[in-house]
C-alpha cells in the first residue's frame, strides 16, 4: 500500500514538474495549442468545439474546482496558457508571479467592454458593492500592483460575470417579492431549519453567509468586503451555532450537487448558481432565483494569460480571448443566464426575445431554450431581479479574497467540520 | 348431517382424506409461515450485517478524515497510506450489490459513494500538492540561502562598515521573512505572511539604497543580488499562495466529508430504521405463528375430534349396533331393535340385511315349529313305514317260505314219485303174482322188503327235508360247501329227471367255514339253484333235443372271502331285465311257475345276514349268480328268524 502511494506521488511529482495536468492522450495536428485551466462554468465543450473551429487552433480543457484550478495555477504557471476563474483569484495569481500583464491593445474588443470591469459601476448610480470590484484588481499599476487606475495593461480580460443569490423551492417557501421581501435573511430563518445549505467556498459562501447574519439583524459590519477578525470571530460563533444546532443541511461543492439537493428535497433554500435554477426548473422543481433587498453577491469572471505563455502559444492565447468577446459565445452564455462584458456584440446572435428576457428584465414571448436545446424559460417569465443594469445595480458585495481571508477560512473550515449536536457517528 | 349414498368405506376414505388435507393445509400453512420467518430472519441477518457495516461507515470517515488532516497538515505518509485504505475499504463496501431490503438505500448510498469520489480525488490532489508544498519550502530555504551567499560574497569583495551594516540589515530582514512565512504556515496568521511581504520589500529598498550609494560609501552593484531577491520574493508568494489554495482544497475536502457524514447518518438511520420495521414484523410473524400453531393445533384437535366423532357416528356406532343386533339376530331374536338407518350405504344394508335377518328368523321359527312337526309325523311315518315295511318283509319272508316250502314239496314230489311208483308196481306185482299163485311166502317177503326200502328211502328223504330247514336261529359254525352239497342233494331228483350235469368246484383242502345261520344259505343257494333248473328247463323247451342242461357250482376261497358261484346254460336273462330282477315280484318265468321274490330275498338274506353281495351276470349262455361274502361279519340285527 505505502509504495503504491509513494509510486503515485513520485508519478504525481514527476507530472508536476512536466505538465501538472493529467497526460492527454488524443493526437495533437499541427496547430498551435493552448492549455485552458478554469471551471466547468466557462469550460464548456461547444465553446471548446466552436472556438478550435473558428480560431484553427486546438485547445484542451482543464476544468477543476475553483481551489484546485487555483492551486494549479500557482503552482506552475507553465502548467497552463489561459486561466478562466472568478475575480477573487486574481490577486493570488498575480502576487505569485503566475500571470502576464495582458496588453489590452491585442484586445480586439476592449473599447466595446462596458463600464462595470472598467469602473466598478454599470451605471454611475449604481451602488458599486464591497469587496473585489473588478476594477480595483483589473489595472496594473506603474509600480507592478493591481490598482484601478486605468492602464494599458491588466490582470484578466473581463469577460463572463453574474450576480448571484439563493435559490428556494416556492413548493415549500410562499414565493417572495424581488428586492422587496425576498432577503438573505430566509437563510437563517427558523421554518427552514435543517434545510439550508451554502456553497463551500470561503470567499462566495462566507459572504453569503454574512449577509444573510446582517439581514438577520444579528450582526453588523463596518465593511462586508472587508471583515475584521472581530466580526469574523463574531460571525462564525453565529454560525457555528446554527450548525450545531442542526439548522444548515450542509455546504454544497458543486452546481450538480447544489441541484441535487434541492431535487431531492433535502434543502429548501440554498446559496446558488445561476445554472442550478435553470437546471431545477427543467426537472420540474419550482426553484425560484431570489432578488435580496439587500443586493446580490456578483462575480466577474477573468481570462488571466500564462507568466510562462509566450510566442505561438500566447499568440492563441490572444486569439482565443479575443475570439470570446466576438459575439457568439457571450449569446451562448447568455442563454445559461451569464452576462458578457460587451454585451452590444452578442445581441444581434440573440433572437429579440432572447435579448428582452436575459438582458432586459422582460417577459419571455415565447419559451426560449437553453444551451441544450431544452425549453429553459417559458413564455411569460420574467427574469429573476430584472434586467441586467437593474440586477447589477443592487449588488451588496463582490466575491473577495479578504485580507483576513486565512483566519475567515480556518473558521470556514470549522463551520463546515461541525456536526449538529446529538449526532451520532 | 347428510350424506350421499356412498359405500362405507368411501366414506372412510373421504373422511380420512379431508382429515388428511386439513392437517396438510395447516402444515402447508405452517410451514409457508415459517419460511416466511426463516426468510425474514435470513433478511434481517443480511441486513443486519450491512446495517454493521453501514454504522461503521460514519467512524471510518471521522477516520478517513483524521488521516487525511494529518497528512495535509503534517505531510506524514502512514496517514495517507491509512487513508488510502480506509478509503479502498469504503469503496469496496460501497459498491456492494445490495438487494432485497436494501434496494431503497441505494440512493444514499450513490450520493455517499459520488461524495467519496470526489473526497478522494481531491485528496489525490493534495497528495499531489503536498510535495509541492514541501518542494516551495525548500525552494524557499535555498533561494535565503543564495541571497545570503551573494551578500556574504559582496561582503568579502567590498568591506565597509556602512555596508556590513546594510549586509546585516538584510540577512536580518532574510531571516524575518523566513520566519515570518513559516509563522504563517503554523498559525495562519496573515500578518506573518505580511511581515515576510514587508521584510521582501525592505530589503529591495535597501539593495536601492546600496545600489544609489545611499546607504553611505560607494555604490555598490548588487544586480545579481536583486535578481536573486526578485526569486527569493516570487518563491515567497507562491509557497504563501500556494498553502492558501492548499488549505481551500482542504475546506473542499472538508466539505465533502461533511456530505459523507450526513449521508453515513442518513443511511444509518434508515438501515436502523429498516432493521427495526424488519424487526418488529418478524416479531408480528413470530407472533402470527404461534397465533397460527395454536389455532392449528385448536384445528388439528377440532379436526381429529370431529373424525373421530364422525367415524364413530357414521361407522363405528352402527357397526356395533350391527353387532349387537346381528348377535341377537344369531342367537335367534326376533324382536331385537333394529335402528332406523336409512342411508342407502354399507350400513343401510347391512341395517336391510338385520331386518330381512330379523324375519328370517321369525320364518325359521316357523318353519323349525313345522319341521318339528313334520319330524314328528315323519317319525311316525317311518315307523309306520318300517312297520309296514317289516309286515312286507315278513309277508315276503313267508312268501320265501313258502316258495321254499313249494320248491321242498315239489322237490319232494320228485323224490317220491319214483319210490311211489316203485312201491305202486309192487303192490300191482303182488296182485298180479297172487293172481298168478306167485305169491308165496318168499315172494311176499321180498316184495314187502322191497316196498319198505323204497318208504324208508322215502322216510329219509322227508328226514333230509326236515334236517333241511332245520328249526334253529342260532348263528353258529358251518361249511358252505355242506350247506351247499346239502341243497344240490336235495335237487338231486329234478336234475336227474330233466338231465342236468351238475358241476360242483370245491376247495377241499381250503376252510369254507363261516359262522351264521346256515338255513339262510340254504335258502339262497336253492333259489339259484332253482332258478338255474328252471333256466335250463325254459330252453330245454325251447331247444328239444340237442341241449344238454348243465350246472356249475363253484366254491372259492379269498384271503377275506368266499365267492359261491352259481353259473347255468339256460334261457339266460333278456339284458333290459337284469337291472330289475332284485326287484320284489319281478320275474321272467311263465306265469304260475315264479314267485318273483326269489332273488330279491336272496339278496336281503345275503346282506342282512351275511354282509354278502349277489350279483347276476348274463353269459352268452344262462346267467351266472355270484356271491361275495366276507370271512366275517357281525349281522345288522338279529331279527325274529321266521324261517322256523
Amino acid at each position: 500500500m505505502q509504495e503504491g502511494r509513494r509510486a503515485f506521488l513520485k508519478q504525481s511529482a514527476a507530472a508536476v514538474s512536466a505538465f501538472a495536468f493529467p497526460a492527454i492522450l488524443h493526437a495533437r495536428n499541427k496547430y498551435p495549442t493552448i492549455r485552458v485551466l478554469g471551471t466547468h462554468v466557462t469550460l464548456q465543450e461547444p465553446l471548446r468545439e466552436r472556438a478550435q473551429k473558428e480560431l484553427g487552433i486546438n485547445i484542451e480543457f482543464y476544468p477543476g474546482g475553483s481551489a484546485e484550478v487555483l492551486m494549479k495555477a500557482i503552482t506552475n504557471p507553465a502548467n497552463f496558457d489561459l486561466y478562466e476563474q472568478w475575480s477573487n483569484s486574481t490577486r493570488l495569481l498575480w502576487s505569485s508571479g503566475a500571470i502576464q500583464p495582458i496588453d489590452v491593445q491585442r484586445l480586439a474588443y476592449w473599447k466595446e467592454i462596458n463600464a462595470l470591469p472598467k469602473t466598478g459601476h454599470i451605471t454611475p448610480e449604481a451602488r458599486p458593492g464591497a469587496g473585489d470590484v473588478p476594477n480595483k484588481i483589473l489595472y496594473i499599476q506603474s509600480d507592478g500592483s493591481l490598482g484601478p487606475t486605468p492602464t494599458d495593461r491588466i490582470s484578466f480580460m473581463p469577460y463572463v460575470h453574474n450576480v448571484d443569490s439563493f435559490g428556494y423551492n416556492s413548493a415549500i417557501i410562499p414565493r417572495g417579492i424581488p428586492y422587496e421581501t425576498e432577503s438573505w435573511g430566509w437563510l437563517l430563518d427558523e421554518k427552514h431549519h435543517g434545510r439550508v445549505a451554502l456553497v463551500n467556498e470561503p470567499t462566495i459562501g462566507l459572504f453569503d453567509a454574512a449577509l444573510a447574519v446582517r439581514a438577520a439583524g444579528l450582526l453588523t459590519f463596518k465593511d462586508i468586503g472587508n471583515l475584521t477578525r472581530t466580526e469574523i470571530d463574531a460571525l462564525f460563533e453565529i454560525l457555528i451555532d446554527y450548525k450545531r444546532k442542526g439548522h444548515f443541511r450542509g455546504v454544497w461543492n458543486s452546481v450538480p450537487h447544489s441541484v441535487e439537493l434541492m431535487a431531492r428535497g433535502e434543502v429548501s433554500i440554498e446559496s446558488m448558481f445561476s445554472p442550478a435554477v435553470a437546471s431545477l426548473n427543467g426537472m420540474g422543481v419550482p426553484c425560484i432565483y431570489a432578488a435580496p433587498k439587500e443586493g446580490y453577491r456578483a462575480w466577474y469572471g477573468v481570462m488571466s494569460l500564462s507568466s510562462a505563455a509566450e510566442g505561438e502559444r500566447k499568440d492563441a492565447a490572444y486569439a482565443y480571448m479575443n475570439w470570446w468577446l466576438s459575439g457568439w459565445p457571450g449569446a451562448f452564455i447568455a442563454r445559461q443566464g451569464y452576462y458578457i462584458s460587451n454585451p452590444e456584440r452578442s445581441r444581434p446572435l440573440m433572437e429579440p426575445e432572447e435579448w428582452d428576457y436575459w438582458y432586459e428584465g422582460k417577459p419571455a414571448e415565447h419559451a426560449l431554450r437553453g444551451t441544450d436545446g431544452r425549453v429553459s424559460v417559458q413564455p411569460g417569465e420574467v427574469r429573476a431581479g430584472g434586467s441586467y443594469i437593474r440586477r447589477f445595480s443592487n449588488i451588496a458585495v463582490w466575491n473577495t479574497v479578504m485580507p483576513n481571508f486565512e483566519y475567515a477560512l480556518d473558521h470556514w473550515n470549522r463551520f463546515v467540520r461541525t456536526q449538529p449536536s446529538g449526532v451520532r457517528l | 348431517m347428510t350424506f350421499p349414498p356412498l359405500r362405507l368405506n368411501t366414506k372412510v376414505y373421504l373422511t380420512l382424506l379431508i382429515s388428511a388435507l386439513l392437517v396438510i393445509a395447516m402444515l402447508a400453512f405452517s410451514y409457508i409461515r415459517i419460511s416466511q420467518i426463516s426468510g425474514s430472519l435470513e433478511r434481517l441477518n443480511e441486513l443486519n450485517r450491512k446495517l454493521q457495516s453501514f454504522v461503521t461507515l460514519g467512524t471510518q470517515i471521522e477516520e478517513l478524515k483524521r488521516h487525511t488532516l494529518n497528512y495535509t497538515l503534517v505531510g506524514d505518509a502512514a496517514s495517507a497510506d491509512a487513508a488510502e485504505t480506509i478509503y479502498i475499504e469504503m469503496q469496496t463496501q460501497l459498491t456492494l450489490p445490495l438487494g432485497g431490503e436494501m434496494e431503497p438505500f441505494q440512493p444514499i448510498i450513490d450520493a455517499l459513494n459520488r461524495h467519496l469520489q470526489s473526497y478522494h480525488g481531491d485528496f489525490r490532489g493534495m497528495l499531489r500538492e503536498r510535495p509541492i508544498q514541501t518542494r516551495l519550502r525548500d525552494t524557499l530555504r535555498s533561494d535565503a540561502a543564495s541571497v545570503e551567499e551573494e551578500i556574504e560574497r559582496l561582503r568579502t569583495r567590498e568591506r565597509n562598515a556602512k555596508t556590513d551594516s546594510a549586509y546585516l540589515r538584510i540577512l536580518t530582514l532574510l531571516l524575518r521573512t523566513e520566519k515570518g512565512a513559516f509563522r504563517y504556515f503554523e498559525t495562519l496568521d496573515r500578518s506573518h505572511a505580511e511581515s515576510a511581504r514587508q521584510a521582501i520589500a525592505e530589503t529591495f529598498k535597501i539593495l536601492e539604497a546600496l545600489q544609489s550609494g545611499k546607504a553611505g560609501g560607494h555604490k555598490v552593484d548588487v544586480a545579481a543580488l536583486k535578481k536573486q531577491l526578485e526569486a527569493y520574493r516570487q518563491t515567497t508568494t507562491r509557497v504563501l499562495q500556494h498553502f492558501r489554495a492548499y488549505l481551500m482544497l482542504d475546506v473542499v475536502m472538508a466539505g465533502e466529508a461533511h456530505e459523507m457524514l450526513h449521508y453515513a447518518r442518513k443511511l444509518r438511520e434508515a438501515a436502523t430504521e429498516r432493521s427495526d420495521r424488519v424487526t418488529r414484523s418478524l416479531h408480528d410473524l413470530t407472533r402470527l405463528l404461534r397465533t397460527t400453531m395454536l389455532l392449528g393445533a385448536v384445528t388439528l384437535m377440532a379436526v381429529m375430534l370431529l373424525s373421530s366423532w364422525l367415524i364413530i357416528r357414521i361407522f363405528v356406532t352402527p357397526l356395533r349396533e350391527m353387532t349387537r343386533t346381528f348377535d341377537a339376530l344369531t342367537e335367534g331374536s326376533e324382536d331385537v331393535q333394529i335402528s332406523d338407518y336409512v342411508l342407502d350405504d354399507d350400513i343401510g344394508r347391512l341395517t336391510r340385511a338385520a331386518r330381512s335377518f330379523e324375519e328370517k328368523n321369525v320364518q325359521t321359527r316357523h318353519l323349525l315349529e313345522k319341521t318339528e312337526a313334520l319330524a314328528q309325523h315323519l317319525e311316525e311315518r317311518v315307523d309306520e313305514e318300517v312297520r309296514k315295511q317289516r309286515e312286507q318283509e315278513q309277508v315276503l319272508i313267508q312268501q320265501s317260505k313258502l316258495a321254499a316250502m313249494g320248491e321242498m314239496i315239489s322237490a319232494i314230489a320228485h323224490q317220491w314219485r319214483q319210490p311211489l311208483n316203485a312201491i305202486a308196481l309192487y303192490l300191482q306185482d303182488l296182485v298180479s303174482a297172487e293172481r298168478g299163485g306167485e305169491l308165496t311166502r318168499e315172494y311176499l317177503k321180498e316184495s314187502v322188503s322191497m316196498t319198505m326200502e323204497q318208504i324208508n328211502h322215502m322216510s329219509r328223504t322227508i328226514d333230509d327235508f326236515r334236517h333241511f330247514f332245520k328249526p334253529t336261529s342260532e348263528d353258529e359254525a358251518f361249511d358252505i360247501e355242506d350247506a351247499v352239497e346239502e341243497s344240490l342233494q336235495l335237487f338231486s331228483a329234478q336234475l336227474k329227471n330233466n338231465e342236468i350235469a351238475v358241476n360242483l368246484d370245491t376247495v377241499p383242502e381250503a376252510d369254507t367255514t363261516i359262522t351264521g345261520n346256515s338255513n339262510h344259505l340254504r335258502q339262497v343257494i336253492l333259489n339259484l339253484l332253482s332258478n338255474a333248473i328252471d333256466a335250463i328247463k325254459e330252453r330245454k323247451e325251447r331247444q328239444p333235443g340237442k341241449y344238454l342242461g348243465q350246472i356249475s357250482l363253484q366254491i372259492e376261497a379269498m384271503p377275506d372271502r368266499f365267492r359261491i358261484t352259481v353259473e347255468d346254460n339256460g334261457a339266460g336273462i333278456e339284458p333290459g331285465a337284469v337291472e330289475h330282477v332284485f326287484e320284489p315280484y319281478f320275474t321272467t318265468k311263465e306265469q304260475g311257475k315264479g314267485s318273483g321274490i326269489g332273488l330279491y330275498m336272496s339278496r336281503t338274506i345275503l346282506q342282512n345276514y351275511f354282509g354278502a353281495t349277489l350279483n347276476l351276470i348274463p353269459l352268452e349262455e344262462g346267467v351266472r349268480a355270484e356271491v361275495l361274502m366276507p370271512r366275517s361279519h357281525t349281522r345288522k340285527g338279529k331279527r325274529n328268524d321266521d324261517a322256523s
